[in-house]
């Protein structure tokens, strides 16, 4: 199983005067406490927010909980960034007895990290899309996803398709054999991203 | 309330047909589309129009209209 979550980094940026409340709202000691000590604490709060977002899209798939919640997703990076950085860091969030593996992709103008948990196989992409509206965005990163999957497993793209079932939960199914695998994607300002995990 | 709560959600919504309709049962991240990071800029402005504080354990049902409402309400009394 997987989860992903994608922040632009340009369209993140809050009011000095608001960032303390902000965090009281979303981050533990422990990772407030790392972003005192951090060389780029303005990009770490996103690395840790993404963390706990693609954490929560997994945990929620398997608890069904929905909840405003991100205190209780507790992150730990192994490494820190500094200005200038561009790289993947790989952590863990931690929920309740629950652990989750974390990849975050780290640039200048955006941060995506996949959550995951027993996966054996996972393809995730990233797409830049310009100027568009943020349904396009999605069609466009659904569109991706499939065409990905479907050459990954040597499928027929036209008989992949992308739904969700009640409780919102995106999947991708394959039509003649019924086969479906949960998939996740997430866009935001002008980047698009899926993962989906086998 | 809702009339409040709608000025207060606009800058982040991204669905305008569901926030033209928004009422109680409206889902502020399935109907309007607010991202959760904005969810919580939301749970900010409304302490701060209401002067209230929302702990985060309230703070974890901020999910739609009603929810909010009944939490503002318990707050204010």
């Amino acid at each position: 199983m997987v989860g992903n979550d994608i922040v632009d980094l340009n369209l993140a940026q809050r009011n000095a005067w608001r960032q303390k409340r902000f965090l009281d709202k979303v981050l533990v000691p422990s990772e407030q406490e790392a972003l005192k000590n951090s060389s780029d604490p303005a990009r770490l709060l996103w690395v840790f927010w993404s963390m706990k977002e693609s954490a929560y899209k997994l945990h929620f798939r398997k608890h069904l909980h929905r909840a405003l919640n991100p205190t209780r997703f507790t992150c730990f990076l192994e490494g820190d960034i500094e200005p200038g950085f561009e790289g993947e860091l790989r952590g863990r969030v931690e929920v309740g007895e629950q652990v989750y593996r974390t990849n975050s992709k780290i640039f200048k103008n955006y941060v995506h990290t996949t959550a995951t948990q027993n996966t054996s196989r996972a393809l995730m992409a990233i797409d830049e899309v310009t100027a568009e509206s943020s349904n396009e965005i999605r069609q466009k990163t659904i569109h991706n996803l499939v065409r990905s999957f479907s050459y990954a497993n040597g499928l027929d793209s036209l008989q992949l398709n992308f739904i969700k079932d009640k409780n919102g939960l995106p999947f991708l199914t394959h039509e003649p054999t019924g086969h479906s695998h949960a998939c996740s994607i997430s866009h935001h300002g002008r980047y698009g991203a899926f993962a989906i995990a086998w | 309330m809702v009339e409040k709560l709608k000025a207060i959600v606009k800058p982040y919504i991204q669905d305008e047909a569901a926030f033209q309709n928004m009422n109680e049962s409206t889902d502020f991240i399935n109907d309007l589309k607010i991202n959760s990071a904005n969810l919580v800029d939301v749970v900010l402005d409304v302490e701060d129009a209401f002067d209230i504080e929302i702990d985060n354990e309230s703070m974890e049902k901020m999910l739609n209209v009603s929810n909010a409402i009944e939490i503002i309400q318990q707050k204010l009394s």
